[in-house]
């Protein structure tokens, strides 16, 4: 992991087009600002890895198992 | 274009109806393309199902359905995107859940796809549809 000091108002820029500031220290939190082309995506680690899991098991869907459901859904 | 799934069948498609994930899908990032598959039987719901990798595949359903003016909540246009929530089935009914958080966009005009989180707003990962 490359490992970089940074002070408040100080950024770091990553592939040329992607730069990260700091805005803001407060005890052990840190504001980040991301300035970033549209199709870059930028997302709290822990936010991406329940979507990755919430997926795996939408994934394994039984057809049938929505037989049920569907008229339930469209009264 | 043909492929198979052991829940589907056979499924033969015109290979301009695929759409192109360059990012692939959350926790699926290796799979690239995707078909809409309709189902009569299923309605409103249909799926999304890998051209890569047949035997994955997602229910899907149009947010909107669940989540009242959902494309303007959220910030979509409705005449570029195609928004879709991923259904995480159950045999417990009252287990079934729509994904608002994190929908699949589909840029109508590119035929690109792609799944967005949706950073700040309160949407749920997993919306209960009976709650």
């Amino acid at each position: 992991m490359l490992v970089l000091s940074r002070k408040v108002g100080e950024s770091v820029i990553i592939q040329n087009s992607i730069k990260v500031t700091v805005l803001e220290i407060s005890g052990n939190q840190i504001k980040l600002g991301f300035e970033a082309p549209d199709d870059v995506s930028i997302y709290r680690e822990e936010i991406y890895v329940k979507v990755a899991k919430e997926n795996k098991l939408a994934s394994g869907v039984v057809r049938d198992s929505l037989k049920n459901f569907v008229g339930k859904f469209r009264r | 274009m043909k492929i198979r799934n052991s829940q589907f069948g056979e499924i033969e498609f015109d290979d301009r109806i695929i759409i192109s994930f360059p990012e692939g899908i959350i926790g699926f990032e290796e799979l690239k393309r995707f078909i809409i598959v309709e189902d009569e039987d299923f309605k409103p719901f249909r799926w999304l199902i890998s051209v890569d990798e047949p035997e994955i595949g997602f229910a899907i359903i149009e947010p909107s359905l669940v989540a009242e003016d959902y494309y303007n909540r959220a910030g979509f246009d409705q005449k570029i995107h195609v928004v879709f929530a991923i259904v995480t089935l159950n045999k417990d009914v009252s287990k079934i859940s729509v994904n608002l958080k994190a929908p699949i966009v589909i840029d109508r005009v590119k035929n690109l796809g792609k799944q967005v989180i949706l950073e700040n707003s309160d949407f749920e990962i997993s919306h209960s549809l009976f709650a």
